[in-house]
């Protein structure tokens, strides 16, 4: 088992050895370098092919249908079929489009996705590189992919586009506020930004038990970064054709699938390694336990995309701006105090804390709908009478 | 109280997913039953799909499917006594019989049929023929798949109708 614990690391080991017996220092570093960063792509478009196969099993069988499972055994060469199919599509390029802008776009979207895996550990000595900001490296890395929707939006010269780049944007920017928030929590507890500190800095629960809110903020934030139904608004097929890849096809319109799926697999990978404990848990090597969390959250996606109808704008906007950034707000400064206090208990204090927010954040939005500003206001709003 | 709703909705499409497993469970070794499938009642629980080329819907009893030359229980034989009462009845002419007198006068069956064939390519499935049946030689079978990648092959002969034996 030690030897299945640390199975990477010893890799590891082996191979920079043994390459070390006919390179210098430098070039044994190179090398492992560019080692890592090959095995860590190949590892992410695997796990981006096989989350399309996977997503659309369990949305399959939310609607009581097996999903794909006519190519291969149980439909397990789809996804092969699908990239094939992206792959030998032709790439056609529309009249009118702003040609730097167009093509750059799909690159610029992939670019900061796979960037965010530099710092972004699987175990305790799976990580390229354990910077000591890697929290705040990750949220300002997957903020630059909001340019980018901008960018092939404008790029395009397509009205749809332009108005599913202008919504991503909107979207992104109100919703990475709140997640910074609930990552804030964390680092209070934890008290360091590197995410092996973090997950190591954790107490024996999983945080998501102490900090339930900020939890819940995170997941919710999570979706809405990725462009996820049910907030999906900046491709939304019965409103805007697809959003701002409608004018892509062919390989680059598998960049900005690309970048989506793994932008989902990030979101997840921060929420197991903030909320759920990383790669720490019984019996199992440490990169399982990360990937069960990990695939746990991302069902959660599919879940939720499964169930929920697509939000409008303004629904979204007031969600985030109205109810998830204030609630985050008090979450981070109640956790603050509990942190403070030393409060015995384990997660306790922080559980109890949570729910009176919560219930307390209940009646407010009762209150403010029945409200006669509200009222007035939105006249069509179904108030329920106490 | 806020968001039970959610919470509602994620309980449903939940209960799907694991309806979904338990069926699997059911059905263990095999997934599909060659035998043909009544199509899934709405209220029962787990896959509502039929997976058409492992798995058939068996047809209701008035289906009209491929038409079908009855024989007699009894002998095994044939009953069609080649009266051209369908052919008569059939309103696109896609049915032609021939018959002629059985040369062994022993036999209870007077006629043998010498020809008959039926184009389902240009049949309306109306069942007139099937009604003006006076032997109860014509019906209906339960079934459908009659494509072909030939139109020749849409006329039947009177051996490819004819009931299967022991069927």
């Amino acid at each position: 088992m030690p030897f299945l614990n640390n199975l990477f690391g010893n890799l590891q080991d082996l191979i920079s050895s043994w390459l070390a017996g006919f390179l210098p220092q430098w070039g044994v570093d190179l090398a492992m370098m560019a080692i890592t960063t090959v095995a860590l792509l190949a590892f992410l478009v695997v796990v981006v092919m096989y989350l399309t196969y996977l997503e659309r099993k369990v949305l399959g069988r939310i609607a009581d249908r097996p999903g794909p499972n006519r190519v291969g055994p149980l439909g397990l060469f789809q996804p092969f079929a699908d990239v094939l199919k992206l792959i030998i599509k032709e790439a056609t390029t529309p009249q009118g489009v702003d040609y730097p802008t167009y093509i750059l776009a799909p690159i610029l979207i992939v670019a900061p996705a796979l960037l965010v895996y530099a710092v972004i550990p699987f175990g305790p000595r799976m990580v390229p590189t354990d910077i000591n900001v890697a929290l705040l490296f990750v949220v300002a890395i997957s903020s630059v992919a909001t340019l980018a929707l901008l960018m092939g939006g404008w790029g395009s010269g397509n009205k749809y586009s332009l108005l599913g780049g202008m919504r991503a944007v909107a979207q992104m920017i109100s919703y990475e506020l709140p997640l910074a928030f609930a990552f804030l929590g964390v680092v209070l507890v934890t008290g360091s930004l590197s995410l092996v500190k973090i997950v190591e800095g954790q107490p024996g629960y999983p945080l998501a038990l102490a900090q339930p809110i900020g939890f819940l903020i995170a997941l919710i934030c999570v979706v809405a970064e990725s462009n996820r139904a049910p907030f999906d608004l900046p491709e939304a097929e019965s409103e805007l054709v697809a959003g701002y890849h409608t004018e892509y096809g062919g390989v680059r319109f598998a960049m900005f699938f690309l970048a989506e799926y793994i932008e989902m697999f990030t979101g997840s990978a921060m929420v197991a390694l903030l909320f759920l404990g990383g790669w720490r848990g019984p019996i199992l090597p440490p990169y399982v336990w990360m990937l069960i969390k990990v695939y746990a959250v991302l069902f959660f996606m599919f879940w939720l995309r499964g169930t929920f109808p697509r939000l409008r704008v303004d629904q979204l906007m007031g969600l985030s701006w109205k109810f998830l950034l204030p609630l985050g707000m008090v979450n981070v400064i109640v956790m603050a105090f509990i942190d403070k206090l030393h409060l015995p208990g384990g997660f306790l204090p922080g559980l109890a804390a949570s729910i009176v927010i919560l219930a307390v954040a209940g009646g407010v939005v009762r209150i403010g709908r029945r409200s006669p500003a509200v009222r007035t206001a939105r006249p069509g709003l179904r108030v329920k009478e106490a | 109280m806020l968001g039970t709703g959610l919470l509602k909705g994620l309980a449903v499409t939940f209960r799907h997913v694991v309806a979904t497993y338990v069926k699997d469970l059911k059905s263990f070794p095999r997934r599909y039953r060659k035998e043909p499938v009544a199509g899934q009642d709405p209220s029962l629980r787990g896959f509502f799909t039929v997976q058409y080329p492992e798995e058939r819907l068996r047809m209701f009893a008035r289906f009209h499917g491929c038409l079908l030359q009855a024989r007699d229980p009894e002998t095994g034989d044939y009953k069609c006594t080649a009266c051209r009462a369908c052919e008569r009845a059939c309103p696109h002419g896609v049915i032609v019989v021939e018959g002629e007198r059985n040369p062994d006068r022993e036999s209870k069956k007077k006629m043998l049929v010498t020809k008959f064939t039926w184009d389902a390519g240009r049949c309306l499935f109306c069942g007139l023929c099937v009604e003006a049946c006076n032997f109860d030689a014509l019906r209906w079978s339960q079934d459908y798949e009659l494509a072909s990648y030939d139109r020749d092959a849409l006329v039947y002969d009177f051996e490819r109708l004819l009931e299967k034996r022991g069927a």
